[in-house]
């Protein structure tokens, strides 16, 4: 009789599976995508880059073509594959972003001129690519401690390799010093999940028991443990403290990687942290005091840091550290309209990031070099080019007329709503340093526009060629940032259908 | 109470694709042919083929259903909806047909005639240009859009006015045209503005229709109706609604060249022959008359009384202007103008279908005679040769030229009888439906009103008189430029001219046969006047004209064959004194050909078109210059010295400011860019490249977190 119903239980249980995998269709063709370029890399010896690049977009369009039908189809958020995952308007909306990061990364590899062959010589790069992708999706779904350090460890694993796959000492040194530095990270948040399940007895972090058995634990060693699992999350998210990995890392790595890098990774971790933090809602830990310190500690350092910088990647690399801070700010405003500016600012900061290091791939074709001194004097070469360059900037200062200025402006509403509505006092802080941060950015973004357009070029730079196509993807990126600022209405009545409550059993 | 959404409200039918091909087909042509070198003449006339098989088409389906209006959104301006709207009834398939088929007939002339001119892909594109213009004002029912249209029509005429723009003469023509024209087009806008602000709507259907619902009341014009529920009341003087019909034939006066602005017609003729027949003969210059029978419902009865005394002042002067000139097209232009009178005086009169008829009629035999006048130009023009230079225009140089180019002399007299109105032609049977309701409304209205009535008359013996002095310069005698230029042999490389120039013009003879439009000698009885009806006036009843409808048929009957008689007698007296005056060897042929100008007050006045164009050299442009003088004084002395007064305290100021921002302002910049710096240089140490320190430095804050956010 027992056995009888174990069997019908389980029998059920695979059945359930079997439909869960539907939701999963995206992750599939991913998936499905990986295993095509390795067959195409082994079957063709000559002449691939190709059909790699090709299987690569259909690959990526296919994808996006799942996840659009997924979001029109999805209601509510499901929980899938025994409570491992969960399919949310959020998670799709993240991954539709995901896609097209990767998407815009293969086109900067292409405008990269002779190193374009380094990326699509074999398949290698592009299978750590998709990895990579495959695990930030997997991040922005996770519901379960294990399935958390899992997405997270395939996302690092992919980084490594990436950072240190082409040629040259720097990138290997680069590499390895991430790798170790990526190890002890997630030592400490493997280490801190273990005191979680000795806590509760539970992994899946929106289970009742999880929370039930947390809330007897007192506030001492919950803390400790909350803290060392956060630094598995932080490392990702590039934010102060577990910070220090990004300059060196960007600096070595390619363009396109270091693109990568500075979003994806980072927008994973963001709402893997966004659901940690939603779930563990107990009065012992005071959530707004933890992530404010680490907002602005992080805001400042990014900032202050960068204004120092002499390559254009590694300035960007501590800008992005600044804006994993004000990312962070977004979730400190526990609102809804908090919720919904924070993923405003993440779709604005997608979009910028990528079309200024599209910009700055172009540059560094045309100079050879990411050094702020060598694009002196270019704007009077590439003028089009240049006041992209300008847009671009300003937009990551968050100044009007662009959207990023809208997705600072409505930052920093949901937290003056949230300080209004009694909220700790370390938000006002947050609020006060966080626009006085925006100030000390204006002089390293403005660096470069200044440097393009006021000084005069050393030697004479004879401009590549393929001058069109670098107008129209230039063009096709910017665009949205001053279409967003005068109708931002139009991505918020996107992000209006999101649900962001997390699936309760 | 009406609701001026609803009338407004879009609705489509399937023949739009239809219209939009009759745009979008010439408008390829202009954006094409461009660029189509030594192919652009097929290419642009074959697509102007396929032009008029669409208006053929268009016509065919439609001639005998009821009107068609399409309507729809075309934008918003805060709550102001604005729309558009085509109409299709038989004036629009009417003139589709001849706008379409003479441009084509134009563009298969154009093929020889432009044959050596290297900017001829420049020539067609910009014939597709005018009739894409002409297409929208044609098919257009709202007025903002016509007016658009209008004003692109200009254009096209500049541009082909001025096509030879390196001779001063043609650019300084393009820009007299221009200038008048827009004179009127402010009159034209004015009149736009006057029924916006009244009805809040362009769309001339909304207009006809709150129209009839407006009233007057002490003198008041006054409107009442609901837009989107809310209800209005529009009140104006009453002398707005006159000044309303006055100010939209303000445009027509200068499109369709009515006294006073009528001068720049004439200097237009510095454009190729061809562009002449279709735009300054044909299709442009009926643009205005069109307009008015657009908006005929809309116009008050001092507004026409208005336009008939402007056209047949305009139809007078310029007969009489045409009795002296030596250049064949100018003859032809002041006819233009004259026959242009005729039609906008048969709409100020109320004679709504004889206007058309006469619009119609004109287009083909005014046409054929510049076409022909064409053919004698361009043939003319291959005797020139290093030695041999002359005015190819010139009717002092021709003569005889029956005998060279018979073809073309037959067509010639063909259109030119039809001009004249000589029974059997076409010309006959329009001009005279217009004499004959011109004298019925006289004997309505009496008094003065007899004046338009005698000057029409006196402008048909006129026409006659030049119509055959030039045919008898030109075709009969000897060919005067072989005696100028001692050449006897010249004449061996005169010839008629070729297929492709030929065709047109025995086309555009053809239709200028009365048989056409039926066999009778009574306008009433064509198919034309037949298929038109004139409508009924939709103002106020104080402020409407007696409709000509409403005068019994009794006495148009009575007066018919008077008219006829009339008409006829002083075509052929006109016919009968040029025979005596210009026949070969008469004695005011000898005297043309040998002065420079004619002597005599009469000729003079004649010759410069009533020193029109002298008084406003004298008055108007002076004054303008003097005044032009004076703000540029004003300017710089005045205004300038002002701004440099102002801008010598500027600089004052600054170098307080300066030194104010010097010390105390940047002194703060400094210290806080210093600071940063030094917080930078901090925050950046950690970065020492060592992966050790790295691990242990995050460790060290993880703990202080810890730490912290514990105790």
């Amino acid at each position: 009789m027992l056995i009888q119903n174990q069997h019908t239980e389980l029998s059920n249980q695979l059945a359930k599976t079997g439909i869960d995998l539907w939701d999963l269709a995206p992750e599939i063709s991913i998936t499905g995508s990986i295993i095509l370029l390795i067959i195409f890399d082994l079957l063709f010896k000559k002449n691939k880059s190709m059909g790699i690049a090709a299987i690569a977009y259909a690959g990526l369009a296919f994808t996006g073509f799942l996840l659009i039908q997924q979001w029109f189809e999805l209601s509510e958020t499901k929980s899938i594959m025994s409570g491992l995952l969960s399919v949310s308007k959020l998670s799709v909306f993240l991954k539709t972003g995901f896609c097209i990061g990767v998407f815009i990364t293969l086109i900067i590899a292409h405008r990269s001129g002779e190193k374009q062959k380094d990326f699509f010589r074999s398949s290698e790069i592009l299978v750590m690519l998709f990895g990579l992708l495959l695990g930030v999706s997997f991040m922005s779904m996770s519901n379960n401690l294990l399935m958390i350090y899992l997405s997270i460890e395939v996302t690092s694993i992919c980084s490594y390799v990436l950072t240190g796959i082409t040629k040259g000492k720097k990138k290997a040194e680069a590499a390895m010093k991430y790798m170790i530095y990526g190890a002890v990270a997630s030592a400490i948040m493997l280490y801190g999940m273990s005191w979680l399940y000795g806590f509760t007895g539970t992994l899946d972090i929106t289970s009742t028991t999880f929370v039930a058995g947390l809330n007897d634990i007192p506030a001492l060693p919950l803390s400790i443990a909350c803290i060392m699992v956060m630094a598995g999350f932080i490392f990702k998210l590039g934010a102060f403290p577990l910070h220090i990995w990004s300059p060196d890392v960007y600096e070595a790595a390619p363009t396109p990687i270091v693109a990568v890098f500075s979003v994806l990774p980072k927008l994973g971790a963001l709402s893997i942290i966004f659901h940690f933090v939603n779930a563990i809602t107990i009065s012992t830990i005071d959530w707004q005091l933890w992530i404010g310190i680490l907002a602005i500690a992080s805001m400042t350092v990014g900032n202050f840091s960068a204004l120092w910088q002499k390559d254009v990647k590694r300035m960007l690399a501590y800008s992005s550290i600044a804006h994993a801070g004000f990312l962070m700010v977004g979730i400190l405003a526990f609102t809804g309209s908090g919720n919904q500016a924070m993923l405003f600012y993440a779709s604005i900061y997608l979009i910028m990031n990528f079309a200024g290091f599209l910009l700055v791939q172009i540059f560094e074709r045309n100079t050879g070099s990411s050094q702020f001194d060598s694009f002196k004097g270019l704007g009077q070469k590439l003028p089009y080019l240049s006041i992209l360059v300008l847009v671009i900037m300003i937009s990551l200062t968050g100044l009007p007329p662009t959207a990023g200025f809208n997705a600072k402006l409505f930052i920093f509403s949901a937290l003056w709503e949230a300080h209004l509505n009694e909220g700790h006092p370390i938000l006002i802080w947050v609020f006060v340093i966080g626009l006085m941060n925006t100030v000390v950015a204006l002089f390293y973004y403005l660096k470069m526009p200044y440097l393009l357009f006021f000084k005069t070029a050393p030697q004479e730079i004879q401009p590549n060629t393929r001058r069109f196509t670098d107008w129209l993807w230039g063009t096709l990126l910017v665009s949205p940032l001053l279409l967003l600022f005068f109708r931002s209405d139009w991505l918020v009545s996107i992000m209006n259908s999101i649900n962001f409550e997390l699936w309760i059993p | 109470m009406i609701e001026l959404q609803e009338i407004i409200s879009p609705n489509t039918n399937s023949m739009v694709y239809w219209l939009i091909a009759l745009l979008a087909i010439p408008f390829l042509s202009f954006i094409t042919t461009i660029k189509a070198g030594n192919k652009a003449p097929h290419w642009a006339t074959s697509l102007l083929g396929i032009n008029t098989l669409i208006a053929i088409y268009l016509a065919f389906l439609n001639w005998n259903s009821n009107p068609i209006t399409i309507k729809g959104y075309w934008f918003s301006i805060g709550d102001t909806q604005l729309t558009y709207a085509f109409l299709i009834d038989r004036l629009t398939l009417m003139m589709t047909i001849v706008v379409n088929f003479i441009s084509l007939l134009v563009h298969f002339f154009s093929q020889e005639y432009m044959r050596n001119d290297e900017a001829k892909p420049r020539y067609f594109a910009f014939l597709g240009l005018f009739t894409f213009s002409m297409m929208g004002i044609v098919l257009f029912h709202n007025l903002l859009l016509i007016f658009i249209f209008w004003e692109l029509v200009g254009l096209s005429s500049y541009l082909l006015i001025g096509f030879w723009f390196e001779k001063k003469s043609a650019s300084l023509a393009a820009n007299k045209a221009f200038i008048m024209n827009r004179i009127g087009d402010l009159g034209f806008i004015t009149g736009l503005m006057i029924l916006y602000t009244q009805f809040q709507s362009f769309d001339l259907g909304a207009i006809k229709s709150l129209m009839s619902y407006s009233q007057i009341e002490d003198g008041n014009w006054i409107v009442q109706f609901t837009n989107n529920g809310k209800e209005i009341v529009n009140s104006l003087d009453g002398r707005w609604l006159s000044a309303a019909g006055i100010a939209l034939f303000c445009g027509a006066v200068g499109k369709s060249a009515q006294f006073p602005l009528q001068v720049w017609l004439p200097d237009a003729m510095e454009g190729p022959t061809p562009v002449s027949a279709l735009i300054h003969a044909a299709t442009m210059v009926a643009a205005g008359v069109f307009m008015l029978a657009r908006v005929f419902v809309l116009l008050d009865a001092q507004a026409l009384e208005v336009i008939a005394i402007v056209g047949s002042i305009t139809a007078f002067m310029a007969a009489i202007a045409a009795l002296s000139q030596f250049d064949i097209k100018k003859v032809l232009a002041y006819s233009t103008i004259s026959q242009l009178g005729y039609m906008v005086m048969a709409m100020g009169i109320g004679a709504y279908t004889a206007g058309l008829f006469h619009l119609l009629t004109h287009a083909f035999f005014k046409a054929g005679l510049f076409l022909a006048a064409g053919i004698i130009i361009h043939q003319l023009h291959k005797l020139e040769s290093k030695e041999v230079k002359f005015n190819t225009q010139d009717m002092r140089v021709m003569g005889g030229l029956r005998q060279y180019m018979p073809k073309t002399f037959f067509c010639f007299l063909i259109c030119a009888l039809a001009l004249a109105g000589l029974p059997g032609f076409s010309g006959f049977l329009s001009k005279d439906a217009i004499l004959l309701n011109l004298s019925v409304w006289a004997d309505e209205k009496g008094g003065g009103f007899y004046i338009p009535e005698v000057l029409a008359f006196a402008t048909v013996l006129f026409t006659a008189f030049y119509t055959f002095r030039m045919i008898f310069l030109v075709f009969f005698g000897n060919f005067r430029l072989s005696k100028i230029v001692n050449q006897e042999n010249i004449t061996e490389k005169l010839k008629d001219g070729n297929f492709t120039l030929i065709i047109p013009v025995i086309i555009l003879s053809i239709l200028s046969l009365s048989p056409v439009f039926g066999l009778t000698l009574n306008a009433e009885h064509t198919w034309f006047v037949e298929s038109f009806s004139t409508p009924g006036f939709l103002v106020p009843v104080v402020y409407a004209a007696k409709s000509l409808v409403e005068i019994p048929h009794e006495n148009f009957e009575a007066l018919h064959g008077l008219v006829n008689g009339v008409s006829i007698g002083l075509a052929a007296i006109g016919i009968f004194l040029a025979y005596i005056g210009y026949k070969p060897n008469a004695k005011l042929e000898q005297a043309f050909v040998e002065r420079r100008e004619p002597r005599g007050f009469f000729g003079q006045v004649s010759f410069y078109h009533w020193y029109q164009d002298a008084l406003y050299r004298k008055a108007i442009l002076k004054f303008i210059l003097l005044k032009a003088k004076a703000i540029y004084w004003f300017d710089k002395h005045i205004v300038d010295g002002l701004v440099n007064g102002l801008a010598r305290l500027q600089v004052i100021i600054a170098h307080i400011a300066k030194w104010f921002d010097k010390y105390f302002i940047d002194g703060l910049v400094n210290l806080t860019a210093f600071t940063g710096g030094r917080i930078g240089q901090l925050t950046r140490s950690i970065q020492s490249g060592n992966v050790q320190t790295y691990i242990l430095l995050s460790f060290a804050f993880i703990i202080l977190l810890m730490l912290y956010l514990v105790f």
